[in-house]
């Protein structure tokens, strides 16, 4: 399976964030993507089936995109799974918190395709 | 004068139990305790007259201390006032979208505006996805191409710029979230002193304060003319940011003795 044929799922709490990532990624070639509205309703998909690469906001409730990323690396199976932080906010105590609990890559918004293609091609490999 | 004489432990207890060996001395003991009791009551009593006496004092507005907490009072209501008058700003600048279900359902005016930036959001992206569409279908000849490549890059463009919504959605939300935070901050603390007290305190000041004002406020205001709403605003800033650094050279707010004794002797303030 290359790369870009793998499950995405896009993790915001904001429907339109979600649909502008998912028409950037479409862009990029994916074709097969996901979205979850909160960390929960992600969790539950995770464990469902098989998702090559995680794109996840940080500011959500009832979780948080860090909760869901240390509930990810505690789960045996999920544990190996990309995973890209996608805040609106580049604080550096989350920018150390997130590295601690295990995220593959962070992206600060806004953003444009090309960053996003560079960051997700510094997990997945070239595309 | 001789001195008292002090008996050690154990010799009170031996007494003691030679009083109660008998039924006589036993009487007698349990009339002292009740003695006691009605002594220690009494000196209770008048600790408690003495201290409300002590704090109604403290509390009077001839008192420093009764001046700092009529300032404590009047902030209180001031910000309370500003909370309700911020409210009713925002709720007037809410557009007339009489067909708007959606908009008139959400909880807050401030959450009202976040709805309505992401559906204008969305329309954008509709309009973006259909010129994307439209783009792809277009023949890709030699005079096309660029064309229809710079229009792709563009239409992205777009997608990006839209995510200015999800940045301030959350922006927004967190200001609603403080101003929940304050709001609920001062009605508990406006509870604790009683909100009739705090409007009645509050007109009077406001009297006050306008007689001390009336003197120089039409001359202000022929100097600003009549500005619109935000200057009157900051007009009414200034003068409150005047009227509390001359408060604070005269008396430095200190903390008073009251706020320490909680709820209970607040109300013998009343």
């Amino acid at each position: 399976m290359t790369n870009l044929n793998s499950n995405v799922l896009v993790v915001d709490d904001y429907g339109t964030m979600r649909r502008i990532i998912r028409n950037l990624l479409t862009q990029i070639g994916f074709s097969n993507i996901d979205e979850a509205p909160d960390g929960a309703t992600a969790l539950g998909k995770l464990r469902e089936r098989a998702f090559g690469l995680v794109i996840s906001d940080w500011n959500m409730e009832p979780m948080t995109g860090l909760q869901l990323l240390q509930e990810v690396r505690a789960d045996s199976k999920l544990k190996p799974l990309p995973f890209i932080m996608v805040p609106a906010e580049s604080k550096t105590e989350n920018v150390v918190a997130a590295k601690a609990a295990g995220v593959s890559n962070y992206i600060t918004k806004p953003f444009n395709a090309d960053t996003l293609k560079k960051k997700i091609e510094s997990v997945l490999g070239p595309l | 004068m001789s001195t008292l004489l002090n008996l050690t432990d154990e010799d009170y207890l031996l007494i003691e139990d030679a009083i109660a060996a008998n039924a006589r001395g036993r009487a007698f003991l349990r009339m002292r305790d009740q003695r006691s009791r009605v002594v220690a009551t009494d000196d209770v009593k008048r600790l408690v007259r003495s201290l409300t006496t002590s704090v109604k004092k403290a509390a009077s507005p001839e008192n420093e201390g009764g001046a700092h907490i009529r300032i404590l009072r009047q902030e209180l209501h001031d910000m309370s006032v500003c909370i309700q008058q911020t409210r009713s700003e925002v709720a007037a600048l809410r557009p007339d979208e009489t067909g708007n279900n959606r908009i008139m359902a959400a909880t807050g005016e401030l959450d009202a505006i976040v709805t309505a930036t992401e559906r204008a959001t969305s329309e954008i992206l509709n309009s973006a996805e259909r010129i994307q569409a439209l783009v792809s279908r277009m023949p890709r000849d030699p005079e096309t191409k660029t064309i229809c490549e710079e229009l792709e890059t563009q239409v992205t463009e777009i997608l990006t710029a839209c995510s200015f919504q999800d940045i301030t959605g959350q922006r927004t939300t967190k200001v609603v979230n403080t101003l929940h935070y304050l709001e609920k901050r001062v009605n508990s603390m406006i509870e604790i002193w009683g909100p009739e007290a705090l409007t009645a305190l509050g007109a009077v000041e406001r009297g006050n304060r306008a007689w001390r004002e009336s003197g120089d406020a039409g001359h202000r205001q022929v100097e600003a003319g009549r500005g619109g709403r935000g200057q009157r605003r900051g007009q009414w800033r200034e003068r409150e940011q005047r009227r509390d650094q001359s408060e604070r050279r005269r008396r430095p707010l200190r903390i008073v003795p009251t706020a320490l004794l909680g709820r209970g002797v607040s109300l013998l303030m009343r």
